[in-house]
């Protein structure tokens, strides 16, 4: 979902990307046999850009009892966007194999509408598709609606899927005969989902309450919590503990489990820490000129010994952040406006916003001030 | 077919909308010789400000004044009755400027003069400015008045300085030069009453015109507003 593809961690100016690689130990109970333990290595690759989405995964189980498992994931996207609103097509492969029994696999296609605001958007999104179970092939067909919002690194998703597919169950009779039967299902997973970066750990909860009308699915609520905690930029530890629910899509079945792992990165984790102290500049010790510059232009400067970032906003900027170009000990910007009063403030360092040192200060009625600049 | 009243309130809201979305998209800014992204009003914002724009649009006053205080508000995410309440006062103020600098003043005028009043300066003294400076934009004397009184200077002294100036044929840079002055001598301790009557006697002799010249001296060197 796009509300995933937040370009933050090791965002460039065209990709966002994501490459992580996990060894640990697993701990599953599932209802159809007893607890066992096992190896579990893990592998995430993404890719992503405003408008391109390129996800892989893949998991390889060893359980003590001699089976193993393999998942792999692969999703593809293009969205277009138009205006507020991101219109989003793609398709998902799934194949799910294990040492004693048939491997199944699906493939699902789908389109999503998402409305995006600011920090908080909203998508509807339908699908589908094939699910190849045993030796059969069934249809699947998927419908999802849900909400996000965003503070910063933490995200929160409020979402609700309903699949209608079927179950595959095998009979062999006494005669050797075997037979497959199809059991039509149908579900609705309403889910919330909390996303957090806090310095060095990362932290997902996901809390789901499945109400199944069809079939002989189970209606039920679950949860999973999941963690990691990078005590270096490229290694962590990650672990994970929960219940999954049966996913007919991908043939995996309910079980709960624990995990925990050694991470890899190849991207930077935590926070970044500066090589060398840096000055602090508040902008109280910055001050702004303007002065007329050719065609109908302003020319802004603005003196801020020690700077790194300087940028300014206002009513000539459109209220929307401009960043200053530094010209030797000072900063400046040509700006498109007309002479008169101006409304401004200034960030230094990524700081708070605030009116320059050298303007008269004005109450901006909306519970602040900003500074009184006049373009000549 | 007979249309009811909740078809036509629909269609007016609707259209009420069209509006906000054409002119908030009309009145993005140029940066650095590219449109700067504008920062769009959300759906709240604008239907609490539309009746305050449709007022001052039937009044003839520039109402990207007005979106640009609305947008303002919802940058620093100030509740929408804030900004309702800050954008009313601002209209206010606007129409109290443009009866003080009529018959055709400018958005860049008003602007300044919607400051100026709000510091305490008095229409009296915009009418003035008007007389004074004739043809010229006085959307910079303005604003240097406006900052002059926010640094200090009491402002029926800062009122009849500024109309002397302009009458004097002072030009826009005359009175940065004045301001930037009187905030370096505010800075290191001087009075500003005191600071603007030593600056004024730096400045004065240098005028192009006495209080004398005729109106077509003052033309030649004063900016042009637009028409």
């Amino acid at each position: 979902m796009l509300a995933l593809v937040t370009p933050a961690r090791t965002a460039n100016a065209q990709w966002a990307r994501q490459t992580t690689f996990d060894v640990g130990g697993i701990r599953l109970t599932r209802d159809d046999f007893a607890d066992t333990d096992g190896v579990n290595v893990a592998g995430l690759w993404g890719r992503w850009n405003e408008r391109v989405s390129l996800i892989a995964s893949g998991a390889i189980t060893h359980i003590s009892d001699g089976r193993s498992t393999g998942l792999a994931l692969a999703s593809a996207s293009y969205t277009v966007p138009v205006h507020r609103v991101r219109l989003e097509a793609g398709s998902t492969a799934t194949i799910l194999g294990t040492s004693d029994q048939r491997a199944s696999s699906s493939w699902l296609g789908f389109g999503r509408a998402h409305v995006l605001g600011q920090g908080r958007g909203v998508w509807l999104g339908v699908g589908g598709g094939t699910v190849h179970l045993e030796t059969e092939n069934v249809g699947a067909s998927t419908g999802e609606v849900g909400g996000w919002l965003r503070r910063g690194e933490q995200r929160l998703t409020l979402s609700a899927a309903t699949v209608r597919t079927s179950t595959v169950s095998t009979v062999i009779f006494s005669d050797e005969t075997v037979l497959r039967v199809r059991d039509p299902v149908g579900y609705t997973d309403v889910s919330l989902a909390g996303h957090g970066v806090w310095r060095q750990l990362e932290v997902d909860a996901v809390a789901i309450s499945r109400h199944a009308w069809k079939g002989n699915l189970a209606s039920m609520p679950t949860a999973m919590l999941s963690g990691a905690w990078w005590f270096t930029p490229y290694v962590g530890v990650a672990g994970a503990i929960g219940r999954q629910l049966s996913d007919p899509l991908r043939g995996t079945a309910r079980a709960r489990y624990a995990t925990v792992a050694l991470r890899l990165s190849a991207e930077r984790h935590g926070p970044v820490r500066a090589r060398t102290t840096p000055p602090r500049v508040a902008v109280g010790d910055a001050s702004i000129v303007a002065a007329s510059a050719d065609g109908g232009a302003a020319m802004i400067r603005v003196h801020a010994a020690g700077a790194r970032t300087v940028e300014i906003m206002g009513d000539l900027t459109a209220w929307t952040p401009v960043a200053l170009a530094r010209r030797g000990d000072r900063w400046e910007v040509r700006l498109t406006t007309t002479p008169g009063a101006h409304h401004v403030v200034v960030r230094i360092n990524g700081g708070p916003w605030a009116p320059p040192a050298n303007l008269p200060r004005v109450d901006d009625e909306l519970g602040g001030t900003v500074g009184l600049l006049v373009v000549p | 077919m007979r249309r009811g009243p909740r078809y036509v309130a629909a269609l007016r809201y609707l259209a009420t909308l069209l509006v906000v979305a054409v002119l908030t998209s009309a009145s993005s800014r140029r940066v650095g010789g590219q449109e700067a992204k504008p920062v769009e009003l959300d759906s709240a914002t604008a239907a609490a400000i539309a009746p305050i724009v449709q007022q001052a649009r039937a009044a003839n006053l520039p109402i990207e004044l007005l979106y640009a205080k609305a947008r303002e508000g919802q940058v620093q995410r100030a509740p929408v009755a804030r900004i309702e309440a800050a954008v009313r006062a601002l209209a206010a103020r606007v129409q109290a400027a443009n009866d003080a600098l009529a018959p055709n003043a400018t958005a860049q005028e008003l602007g300044a003069a919607a400051d100026a009043l709000k510091a305490g300066v008095p229409r009296e003294t915009l009418r003035e400015m008007r007389r004074a400076g004739r043809d010229g934009s006085l959307a910079v004397p303005i604003g240097v008045l406006t900052q002059l009184v926010l640094r200090g200077v009491p402002v029926e002294k800062a009122s009849v300085q500024v109309v002397d100036l302009l009458q004097r044929g002072a030009v826009a840079n005359h009175f940065i030069a004045l301001d930037e002055r009187v905030r370096a001598d505010v800075l290191a301790g001087k009075r500003p009453d005191e600071s603007l009557d030593l600056r004024l006697k730096g400045i004065i002799p240098n005028l192009p015109q006495q209080a004398t010249a005729d109106g077509a001296a003052i033309q030649a060197t004063t900016p042009k507003r637009p028409r």
